[in-house]
């Protein structure tokens, strides 16, 4: 965010320091915020960086004013000690403690013991399987009867990315396939067309089914399909002769069991994104984000940041969407509870019918043998899992004071990189949960959707999305990903699998930050990338 | 001149007094140095490093596992002679062989979270909930709520009945389907499943499910072992002789396979193998010692307090106790809690009642100058294993965990554990803080090539 702060200053030391700001970060959105919004942002901007305009004005302008070559190392040096120190904690006081080569796992700091009990309770529901109902196990069933997954944590392992599947046919499990529409207004995606005459797969495919045997139920229910995936590989190389390859994804459905998707349907397919640091983004107050709101671009820098404009399912309310690749579930609670309905076919009190269609007879004679008089899974332990998931503690960032990842900041900077990817927040100091309230945070995303243009588009519309548009994601602990998981893979798919794929896929809005990429010398690209994975 | 002196002696005093100097063990008298001090006969220590901590420490897992083993092998003769011979006195002796099998591998959970031999096998091992309806027949009602109970009614048919999928019951074939085609729920293996099959599920005295909950364990009748042609049953009904004898076969085969399992773990903790876990940890220094208190914390914390007794107690869930079909869970309760002050103090108790006990926790933090805290954590952890004592006690003498965790019993003494537990987590972290060790040194890894 410091490259926002002149704003804020007087006339006299903005002046001075223009050219400064140009030099640190030539690529800083200038633009004004829309005058609706101008009083929030003002004092945001005010609360975030009056410590670095400090350090600007009280250490560095006469240097820089004299010697602008050397500026930005000046300038860097000066308000190194405490953004350094603020940036270390990327979670603010939900950075975790000690944090691991094993899990993202762990609650973040702030938390009280208390909570901290309430976090671990509801991950053995985030971790345990569900299994069939009826069972003996009465909090734990009511699996399926269509679902993707048995636990959350089968497709977010250790609070990140499960395996990709490799290519071929699988069933697919933590990289699911989505049926949308290629128009606006077919569906909205909180009822996975289910009202939708002649889709007979809702929103989603759901590659397995219980195993039900009753009398009561005459045939065996069958899942919905298998997925066929497979990639061809585009050779390239960047402008200083190193090479590199991108794989690009195929999607075929295949042994679908309740005939033909519905006209207009496309497939989108979804990579379970990491889930640590979901409560602090859902603690950014909406009017922090809807300050970066520029979607008919009237700044003229290339970059249309705007959010989607979803229902809260609870309130009934249009809300600014913040959660799912495409922005579509205004809360975290909405988030988790559509996951559970959607990928394991536990009901809840947000999504209170199980995701069978109208033509899926079987489906609903499952389920209604299943017993269960209300929801799946009772509020009291939803409600555990939301905390779970809210109280997930973000890792520190880590050597940010070397050298090397200085470097890599700056040009993250100068790139525009930071243009989408929003280094950082104050998070709402109303925000209910106050371990996550007021606390400084250095995520990285806008959570706004942009176009990235047509070589990752899915050609799916949710909401105000469209089929271009994607929500930028938070860039926090990636970095961890190979060492925890063992495996990294990045994007709304999982086609890339280094941040240097990553990268090279972006386009639309993106595009020009991806040419300055490019034209990076390779000691220039390692800085870069030694920075993304250090924060 | 006097006076000089004084102000000087009182300055000193005042010095020390400020800096926290105490004795500095030189008299060994009270200090850290003990008798080797220079006039040294009743000091607290002696000079115990971190590399003796973790000697001890792996030395104990050693004991611990392989007590483990050992038990195991007496259940496997146990159940042995009560499939020979299925009387209520063996089936009585089994099931006895069971619950003293858990007395020592209670006591090795606190060694699970951490990298190590157990973590691959754990599941095989311990997994719970069991999903029993995967391994054998299910009542149609438990605590008066509907169950899986149309005998058809059960994913593919259970392991025991199905002859079509499984025609022979042995150790490989029931290792092959844990946790089939992804199904964490599809356990098949392990300490539970043994005890589901020797106790059954928890019903209530009469076998019935229906009514309120009693203080019984799980009631299968001896005759779900018979060997008298015609008098096989599944509980309350009459079956084919072959279900009986299947049945046998599993038991069997399941312990076999923990018996397996066991002893690969008592192999990687060897003191004397080569190139093993034992020998890796103890050259882990700081890393090592770190582990064992975040295995500690973890344990006593997340696992314990959270997953295990909180959930049971938020969801009044019979099946949300560990040992559900024995009501066994106050034992696990405490064995847990046991390992985590085990580690401590570096002390413990193997069953032939030799005791090993070496170099601990306590003795490092008061050679590292932490002589409040080394007895605080002491205190703390003794706290939890007094209140886990009151779950213990009150099971022995028939209030089992099932019912104390039930609304308008003695859930105040269950909570007495949590809030135990949760204290020692935070001086357990103070310990780590103090140490100034941590597992996860993330300092490089970002240095690697990209």
């Amino acid at each position: 965010m410091y490259c926002l702060c002149l704003k804020i200053l007087t006339t006299g030391a903005a002046e001075m320091l223009r050219t400064t700001q140009s030099i640190i970060s030539p690529r800083c959105r200038l633009e004004e915020p829309s005058v609706k919004h101008r009083g929030s942002v003002v004092n945001r901007y005010k609360k975030i960086t009056l410590t670095l305009t400090l350090a600007f004005i009280s250490v560095s302008v006469s240097r820089v004013a004299l010697s602008a070559p050397n500026a930005t190392e000046n300038m860097s040096a000066s308000i190194n000690a405490e953004v350094l120190a603020s940036q270390k904690y990327s979670g603010g006081g939900m950075t975790v403690k000690r944090p691991s080569k094993r899990s993202y796992i762990y609650p973040g700091q702030a938390a009280s013991r208390k909570r901290q009990l309430d976090f671990w309770s509801g991950f053995s529901f985030f971790r345990d399987p569900w299994i069939t109902a009826p069972s003996v196990t009465k909090a734990r069933d009511g699996l399926g009867p269509l679902f993707n997954a048995r636990s959350c944590i089968a497709c977010h392992q250790a609070g990140s990315r499960a395996p990709m599947p490799e290519s071929g046919e699988s069933l697919p499990t933590a990289l699911i396939i989505r049926v949308g529409f290629n128009k606006p207004g077919l569906d909205h995606g909180l009822n996975h067309g289910l009202n939708h005459g002649n889709n007979s797969y809702g929103g989603q495919i759901q590659s397995r089914a219980i195993k039900y045997i009753n009398n009561k139920l005459k045939q065996t229910l069958k899942h919905e399909a298998w997925l066929d995936l497979s990639y061809t590989f585009i050779d390239g190389q960047f402008p200083d002769g190193e090479p590199y390859q991108l794989q690009k994804p195929h999607y075929q459905l295949t042994k679908l069991a309740y005939g033909e998707l519905p006209e207009h349907a496309v497939l989108s397919p979804r990579y379970s994104p990491n889930v640590f640091g979901s409560g602090l983004l859902d603690a950014i107050s909406a009017q922090d984000l809807l300050a970066q709101e520029d979607s008919d671009d009237v700044n003229k820098d290339g970059i249309s940041p705007k959010y989607n404009r979803v229902v809260n399912i609870k309130s009934g309310q249009i809300e600014l969407g913040r959660f799912g690749m495409k922005a579509k579930h205004p809360t975290l609670a909405q988030q988790v509870a559509a996951a559970f309905r959607d990928d394991i076919g536990i009901t809840n009190s947000f999504f209170p019918t199980e995701s069978c269609t109208k033509s899926q007879l079987f489906c609903q004679q499952a389920s209604a043998l299943g017993r269960h008089d209300s929801v799946e899974i009772e509020d009291k332990n939803l409600d555990l899992v939301i905390t779970f998931n809210r109280l997930l503690g973000v890792p520190p960032a880590r050597n940010l004071a070397k050298p090397k990842q200085q470097q890599g900041q700056r040009l993250f900077h100068q790139l525009g990189c930071a243009q989408c990817h929003t280094p950082s927040y104050l998070t709402d100091k109303n925000y209910p949960e106050s371990a996550l309230a007021n606390q400084k945070i250095w995520p990285y995303t806008d959570l706004a959707l942009h176009d990235m243009g047509a070589e990752l588009a899915d050609g799916v519309y949710e909401y105000e999305a469209t089929g271009n548009e994607w929500r930028t994601p938070p860039l926090w602990g990636i970095g961890l990903q190979k060492k925890i998981t063992g495996q990294q893979r990045f994007l709304h798919d999982g086609r890339a699998r280094s941040i240097t794929e990553a990268i090279l896929w972006h386009g639309g809005e993106a595009k020009l930050a991806q040419e300055k990429f490019k034209q990076l010398n390779k000691t220039e690209r390692q800085a870069l990338l030694m920075f993304v994975k250090s924060i | 001149m006097n006076m000089n002196l004084k102000k000087v002696s009182i300055a000193l005093l005042v010095a020390c007094s400020l800096t926290a100097c105490v004795d500095d063990g030189d008299d060994g008298q009270q200090g850290a140095d003990g008798t080797v001090g220079v006039d040294g006969t009743n000091g607290v220590s002696t000079f115990v490093t971190r590399d003796d901590v973790l000697k001890t420490n792996a030395n104990i897992a050693y004991a611990a596992y392989s007590d483990s083993l050992i038990a195991a092998q007496n259940l496997e003769t146990a159940i042995t002679a009560f499939v020979a011979e299925p009387t209520a006195d063996n089936m009585q002796a089994a099931k006895q062989a069971w619950l003293n099998s858990r007395e020592p591998y209670g006591q090795t959970e606190v060694y699970r979270f951490r990298d190590g031999p157990i973590e691959e096998r754990e599941g095989n091992i311990n997994a719970w909930p069991l999903g029993e309806a995967v391994i054998d027949y299910v009542a149609t009602e438990v605590d008066g709520e509907a169950n899986s109970g149309d005998a058809a009614n059960i994913e593919a048919g259970n392991i025991i009945a199905n002859t079509a999928d499984y025609p022979t019951i042995t150790s490989d074939a029931i290792d092959a389907v844990f946790e089939l085609e992804g199904d964490e729920s599809f356990v098949t293996t392990g300490y539970h499943a043994v005890e589901f099959l020797l106790w059954g599920q928890d019903l209530n005295n009469d076998l019935s499910g229906s009514g309120e909950r009693d203080n019984s364990a799980g009631q299968r009748p001896v005759t779900d072992y018979s060997n008298v042609t015609g008098a096989c049953t599944s509980g309350e009904d009459a079956v084919a002789d072959t279900i009986c004898v299947r049945r046998g076969e599993y038991l069997k085969a399941v312990a076999a396979l923990l018996i397996t399992d066991l002893t690969d773990i008592v192999e990687a903790w060897e003191p004397s193998g080569t190139d093993n876990h034992y020998q890796t940890f103890i050259a882990g220094g700081d890393d090592s010692l770190a582990t064992i208190l975040e295995g500690m914390g973890r344990l006593s914390f997340g696992e314990l307090a959270g997953e295990r007794i909180n959930i049971a107690l938020v969801n009044n869930s019979q099946e949300d106790e560990h040992s559900c079909f024995s009501d066994n869970t106050h034992r696990d309760i405490f064995l847990n809690a046991k390992g985590v002050q085990n580690s401590y103090n570096a002390q413990y108790t193997r069953i032939d009642g030799e005791v090993i006990a070496g170099a601990s926790i306590y003795d490092l933090l008061v050679v590292n100058g932490d002589y409040e805290l080394a007895n605080t954590l002491r205190g703390s952890l003794e706290a939890t294993m007094a209140a886990a004592s009151v779950i213990d006690t009150k099971a022995k003498t028939g209030m089992p965990f099932d019912l104390l965790i039930q609304d308008g019993f003695n859930q105040a003494n269950v909570v007495a554990v949590i809030a135990a537990l949760s204290a020692q987590t935070d001086v357990i972290e103070q310990a780590i803080d103090a140490l100034g060790v941590t597992t996860e040194d993330l300092r490089q890894d970002t240095d690697e090539d990209i």
